[in-house]
């Protein structure tokens, strides 16, 4: 009998928060803030049961939701990562990168942007590198997705120069446009996985893999660049005119199809709306004594 | 600035700017990626939509594109989940401008958030969280509508969250709160009546007592949304089909409030476009058996 008035007295204690001092506002949100990121229960004080559960199931619903919004968050963003680690790993990756890297941005949409590095740095998956990567090109693509508009250079506006200044133009890429290297082979486990195919093993390559991921129309768009392409691209984007990058092409290879190679990548990008203009370089005035 | 210009910068105006109520829409929906081929190849009878604000505030691409084509067609609110409107953190800056210009691209007939906080020390925890109910979380979110509202250069829209918990130190229910908001900053109120149902039953508070409680002429929109029932609480989880006590708690809004813009959410387990509208169609057949000719009327002007 005792015993079960002690129960009832406990229940009632539990149900009726202790008074305390009310907290300011700010006080109040630190607290809950801390209560829903880091577990802390004082907020609890201030919280009341209702008639059929309890405060701590209540506050356990803000609890659950911050961490699975935010890993669903990262899984929509890396749905081929999500495939080749498989639902524990992902899940188990996904909740540690969402307790080390707290949303800083008012938009969501920025939420997953650490992952490479998280991934890079972390004890349990650093090692497998290509892991980071998969997550690199994942990333990449999501930006060029939504990356600024801008106008796409084609044939009309390039032919507006007279041939004998070509040489003196650079190349603006598209904003969406992104190089990418890659040491593994993440590249043919992405592409292996996006076709509902089986992945091939993980490996190190012997050389890079060189990438380019851009939006094409309104679709995100990866290729992979072989060494010499990715090295005049990597120059055009620096603003090197195109002469230099002829030349810079005709000591990468034959020199006598150098200018023949350039103008064949330049089309290709122009085909593929991988530049937005095409400028005449700023010509060098003498300075005046 | 001396402390007296300070405290008169921040004293809060003795009557809110007057401005228009925003027109009477009809029936709409969440506007939701997975609809927009169905949106733009078809002609589906919804009569305006919803779209989340942060959704299109990022650089270009896209949704943008979609969003405009859509926005010419169609009457477009925007509804944003990240104002944080009562947090005591300062506002992001890069926020309001991303807000505005995203206005200024897509001319909404208005743009709402919600009464809650979503993080601070520049955190963001991308959920709807709970205030207390006081006079010194009042006196500091109207002061915050004021701020955002002389930014944006329009009154905003504010909704009523569901909640899971509230705060023993609260001292006025939640509809008084929203209707002293409203009243010292012009701000309009958008009504979730799904979110009124799953606070009451989370609460321990009759639904009705706070459709009672709001000021009739201050509502311009409804949300109407699906919930998960746990049986000791209520999760407003938007995956599901509008429930019975909710389509009643829509009666009683419209009885009270009259005809007001009405939108059905859905978040998860997204069904076809063809399923959204048949539910909307229900809402409109509900609205015409509450309202009779008080709907075709507010439907003219």
């Amino acid at each position: 009998m005792a015993m079960a008035a002690a129960k009832d007295a406990k229940k009632r204690a539990a149900a009726a928060p202790r008074p305390r001092l009310v907290p300011s506002l700010g006080e109040l949100q630190e607290r809950f803030q801390a209560a829903v990121m880091a577990g802390d229960d004082a907020v609890l004080d201030l919280i009341p049961d209702n008639s059929r559960t309890t405060r701590t199931v209540l506050l356990g619903v803000y609890r659950h939701a911050y961490v699975s919004r935010l890993v669903d968050i990262v899984g929509n963003d890396h749905p081929i990562l999500a495939r080749y680690l498989g639902d524990e790993v992902f899940g188990a990756m996904a909740r540690g990168y969402v307790k080390e890297h707290p949303s800083r941005n008012s938009n969501a949409r920025w939420f997953s942007h650490g992952l490479p590095e998280f991934l890079s740095s972390s004890p349990v998956l650093g090692s497998r590198r290509e892991v980071a990567e998969i997550a690199r090109l994942e990333r990449a693509l999501n930006d060029a997705f939504d990356a600024a508009d801008a106008a796409v250079l084609d044939l009309a506006r390039l032919s507006a120069y007279p041939p004998e200044r070509w040489g003196e133009l650079c190349l603006v890429p598209h904003p969406s446009a992104a190089r990418l290297d890659l040491e593994t082979n993440a590249y043919a486990i992405w592409r292996a996985l996006k076709e509902d195919g089986e992945p091939p093993a993980a490996a190190e390559l012997a050389d890079r893999e060189r990438l380019i991921v851009w939006r094409n129309g309104t679709m995100p768009t990866v290729r992979p660049l072989g060494a010499e392409e990715a090295m005049m691209w990597d120059e055009a984007a620096k603003g090197v005119p195109f002469s230099a990058l002829c030349e810079l092409v005709a000591i990468f290879d034959a020199a006598d199809t150098a200018a023949l190679r350039a103008a064949g990548y330049l089309q290709t990008w122009i085909g593929a709306g991988m530049l937005s203009a095409a400028k005449l370089a700023r010509r060098r005035r003498r300075r005046q004594i | 600035m001396s402390l007296k210009a300070h405290r008169r910068v921040n004293r809060e105006p003795a009557e809110p700017l007057p401005e228009a109520r925003p027109p009477y829409l009809g029936f709409g929906l969440g506007l939701r990626s997975k609809h927009y081929a169905d949106i733009l190849d078809g002609d589906p009878p919804v009569d305006w939509f919803e779209a989340i604000s942060e959704n299109y505030m990022i650089p270009g691409g896209q949704p943008l594109q979609i969003l405009d084509r859509i926005r010419a067609r169609y009457p477009i609110v925007m509804h944003g989940v990240s104002l944080s409107i009562a947090s005591t953190a300062p506002f992001s800056k890069d926020y309001l401008k991303g807000l505005k210009e995203l206005a200024h691209r897509v001319e909404p007939v208005f743009i709402s958030d919600h009464l809650c906080w979503t993080g601070v020390h520049g955190v963001n925890l991308h959920d709807l969280l709970p205030i207390p109910y006081t006079r010194e979380a009042l006196d500091h979110v109207v002061a915050r509508v004021h701020h955002v509202q002389d930014y944006l250069g329009r009154a905003i829209v504010l909704e009523n969250v569901s909640t899971y918990v509230r705060f023993a130190h609260s001292d006025m229910p939640e509809w008084e709160f929203l209707s002293e908001l409203t009243r010292r900053t012009g701000c309009w109120l958008l009504f979730d009546v799904n979110n009124v149902f799953v606070s009451a039953f989370n609460h321990d508070y009759d639904a009705l007592e706070f459709i009672a409680g709001v000021p009739a002429d201050r509502v311009v929109q409804f949300h109407l949304a699906g919930h998960e029932h746990n049986m000791t609480h209520i999760i407003d989880t938007h995956d599901a089909l509008v429930c019975d006590e909710v389509w009643d708690l829509y009666r009683a809004s419209l009885e009270r409030f009259g005809p007001v813009s009405t939108i059905i959410e859905r978040d998860d387990k997204i069904p076809p476009l063809a399923e959204m509208v048949a539910e909307l169609d229900k809402a409109r057949a509900v609205a015409a058996e509450v309202l009779g000719g008080r709907l075709a009327e507010a439907a003219s002007h």
